[in-house]
Order: structure tokens, then sequence, then C-alpha cells
């Protein structure tokens, strides 16, 4: 390698600073495999590196350092003047409601920003998750609704709903599809219509998907006091199917657009 | 950084330096030995070395108590050693341990760096630590264009693998911490 050493040694060092093209990088890749004393002097190029971030480091921590122990002996000094304790007390003070004023500044920006921010539709958006309807062997008339939702045909779906006022399943499929159709007054009427079978069932079905989904119907039509009920009580149970999905509904945020809606 | 060492400082100074004082070390040697210490966890921290396994404090402890063992050996004072240190003998952080190996190892990279004039210094330390490009190079140094900051880099880079390679302790030291 003594004929060509100052090249080689150039084509290492900017192999290491990857700065080689593919060409390069192959060309000195057979270099390292093939020869003992390039692959030596690679290794001392990396150690000068690592000694260079190093020194870099310790540079830093000197500095940071010096001036921790000067102002350790600024300290000092003036607490031999008699005044240390209340300027400690004042230092104290001052950091304290520093730090509470950063605290209550970043808490306010946030809330103020929020406050600009938070809508219905935002909620909404937030918490609305498309219902993957379950393949199910069902009566013909079922199973044509269910077809109908497979399809995303959700005028279909309403109007068999408007057909079958009974069926919890019919019902709860209409009341998502009136969702995606934006018609969010008649998925209330589905969902709540939904609630009331249930009830009065004694094998009551979609009981969690319509809590949920009733819920997050009444953000999007801004009846918030109907909704947080709902949303808290799902927030409290973790075995609610939608227990991780009401998390994406901030508390906070509802909260804070039923205090813009007064 | 400056903020993170400055919280290092503030935070455990204080509590870690005891660990010297209360082993027979100077006020002196407390602050040699922290500013090594966090040299060395800023460094463990950069490589991904410290794995949060074990609490900022106790990871720093276990450096603080080793790096002064491992300076009282190098002062040849065994037996004071062995009798300072003879209550504690219990098994040290595997982390700690790989890095005190290479305490020597970092002193004699530092010696060698310091070899260097201010100029390559710079050029170095900015290229390689601070991962600026040449044209930013340029621009805070008084070096008229980017190929001469190339092949000031290049000249400084070599200039310093022959220290390294010139210090006959460190390629000892090296080839016992590989």
């Amino acid at each position: 390698m003594n004929k060509d050493y100052n090249t080689d040694r150039m084509l290492i060092e900017k192999y290491m600073d990857k700065l080689l093209n593919e060409e390069e990088k192959q060309k000195a890749e057979f270099l390292l495999a093939n020869n003992e004393e390039a692959r030596e002097m690679h290794k001392e190029m990396q150690t000068a590196v690592t000694a260079v971030k190093y020194a870099a480091i310790n540079q830093q921590v000197s500095a940071a350092a010096q001036s921790f122990f000067n102002s350790r002996a600024q300290e000092k000094t003036s607490s031999s003047t008699g005044a240390a304790k209340v300027i400690s007390f004042r230092r104290v003070a001052t950091y304290s409601l520093r730090a509470a004023a950063v605290v209550l500044l970043v808490i306010g920006s946030y809330t103020a920003i929020s406050y600009q921010t938070v809508n219905a539709d935002g909620l909404y958006a937030d918490g609305f998750v498309p219902y993957d309807i379950a393949v199910t062997r069902n009566s013909s008339d079922a199973a044509a609704v269910e077809t109908a939702y497979m399809q995303q045909n959700w005028q279909l779906v309403i109007n068999a709903a408007n057909q079958q006022t009974t069926s919890p399943k019919t019902n709860f499929l209409a009341g998502v599809a009136a969702m995606q159709l934006h018609q969010y007054p008649d998925a209330r009427n589905f969902f709540e219509n939904l609630v009331l079978l249930n009830k009065q069932s004694a094998d009551p079905v979609y009981v969690d998907d319509a809590e949920y989904y009733l819920a997050l119907t009444y953000i999007k039509l801004g009846e918030l006091a109907k909704a947080q009920p709902m949303l808290e009580t799902i927030r409290k149970n973790p075995y609610q199917q939608y227990y991780q999905a009401v998390k994406n509904i901030s508390s906070f945020k509802l909260d804070l657009l039923k205090y813009k809606q007064q | 950084m400056d903020t993170a060492i400055q919280f290092l400082y503030h935070s455990y100074y204080d509590q870690l330096s005891s660990v010297i004082t209360f082993k027979g070390g100077s006020s002196e040697d407390a602050q040699d030995i922290f500013q090594e210490v966090v040299v060395n966890f800023i460094d463990c921290v950069r490589e991904g070395k410290f794995r949060g396994e074990s609490a900022i404090k106790t990871f720093l402890h276990a450096m603080m108590r080793n790096t002064w063992l491992n300076e009282l050996k190098k002062r040849t004072r065994s037996e004071r050693r062995d009798q300072l240190f003879e209550k504690d003998k219990d098994v040290l952080d595997k982390d700690v341990n790989e890095e005190m190996e290479k305490r020597e190892l970092k002193k004699q990279m530092l010696a060698s760096f310091e070899k260097l004039g201010d100029g390559c210094k710079t050029i170095l330390t900015l290229y390689y630590y601070e991962n600026l490009p040449m044209k930013e190079i340029v621009s805070q140094t008084s070096y008229e264009n980017e190929q001469v900051v190339r092949n000031k880099k290049h000249k400084c880079l070599k200039a310093l693998t022959a220290f390294i390679k010139g210090n006959e302790l460190f390629i000892e030291n090296l080839k016992a911490a590989i």
C-alpha cells in the first residue's frame, strides 16, 4: 500500500465520513476486506474521531462545571455578608414564582389555543371509527340490510330500517349509515330507538355500540350534556368495547366546548 | 447540552461528591472525578450504552465510586484502597465496569487531542462532533473556501491519528481494552 498510501488513506477517510458513491464505496470495502494495513488505518481514524467527540464533551462539561462552581463561590460570598438567608429565600421564591408562571403560561396558552380551536366536528372526528360489520347468518330481511351495509349503500340500509323499526340490528346499522350520510338527527333517532328496544328486551344487543355511537352523535349535534355522562360511563368501564376508543375524545376539550356553548 | 450538564451538577453534585470525600478524597478530587463521571455518562448516553435500566443517580453513584477506586489504584495506595472499599465489594454494574476499563484509554485520547493546534481542534470538532457541513464550517472559521477546510480537516485527522499511534501507552491500553 506504500505507493498508493495517500490515495487509499483519502478513500478510507471518505468511506468513514460516508462521502462515497456506490462504486467508490465498493472499492473501499474491497480494500478493507483484503488489506490488513487499510483495516488498521480505518480503525485508527475511527479512534481519532472518538477522541474528537470525547474531547468536545469534556470541553462542554468543563465549562459547565466552572460556571457551576463559580456561582457556588458567589453564593458563599453573599452568605458571608449576612444577607444570605434573605437572598436565598428571595432567590428560591423568585425561581418558584418563575416556574409557576411558566407552568401557568403553558397551561394558559394550551387552554387558549384549545378554546379557540375546539369544536364539535373536531371532537366527533377524534372519536368516530367506521363500524365493521361481522357477517352473520340471519333472516333474509336482515341479511339484505347487512349486504347493503357492506356495500356501503347507506340509503338502502336506512330505508330498510324505516320498514323494520323493531329490529335492533337494523336500527344500529341504520344509525351508523345515517352518520355516514351526515344525517345526524336521523342517526340519533335510530340509536335512541335501539336503546329503547334494548331496555324492553330480555336479550339486549349492540349495547356498547349504541352507547358509544349515540354519544358521538350527541357531540356532533351539540347535545354535550347528553354525551358527557355516556362517555364518562364508558371511560370508567374497561370491559366496554369502546373503552380504548373513547380515550381519543378529550374530556378537557369536551368541558371547554361545553363552556364555549354557554 | 449545557442545560443537561447544569442539571446533573445541580441535582447530583452535592450528594455524590461525598462518595469521594468520605473515602479520603479532597474536594478538588471530588470535582475532578465528578466531571470525569459526567463526561463518561454523557458519552454513554450518546452511544446508547445507558439503557435507563438504573436511575441516573444510581448509575452516577456507581461510576463515582469506581472511578475513585480506579484513581486510588493509580495512585498506588492499594493498602488504603482495600481498607476503604473492603465493605463495598458488591457486584458492579456491568455498564460501569466496561466504562472503567476504558478510563485510561479516554485520558490518552484527550491528551492526543490536546496536542493539536486550535485550528485543527475547531475543524475536527465542528465536523465530527457538531456534524456541520463544510459550507457551515467555512462560515464559522476564517478559511477561504470548502476545499481549504477539506484539506485542513484531512491533515488534522492525519495528525491526530499519528499522535494516537505514537502514544505507546495508548496502544497498550487500547489492546487491553479490546
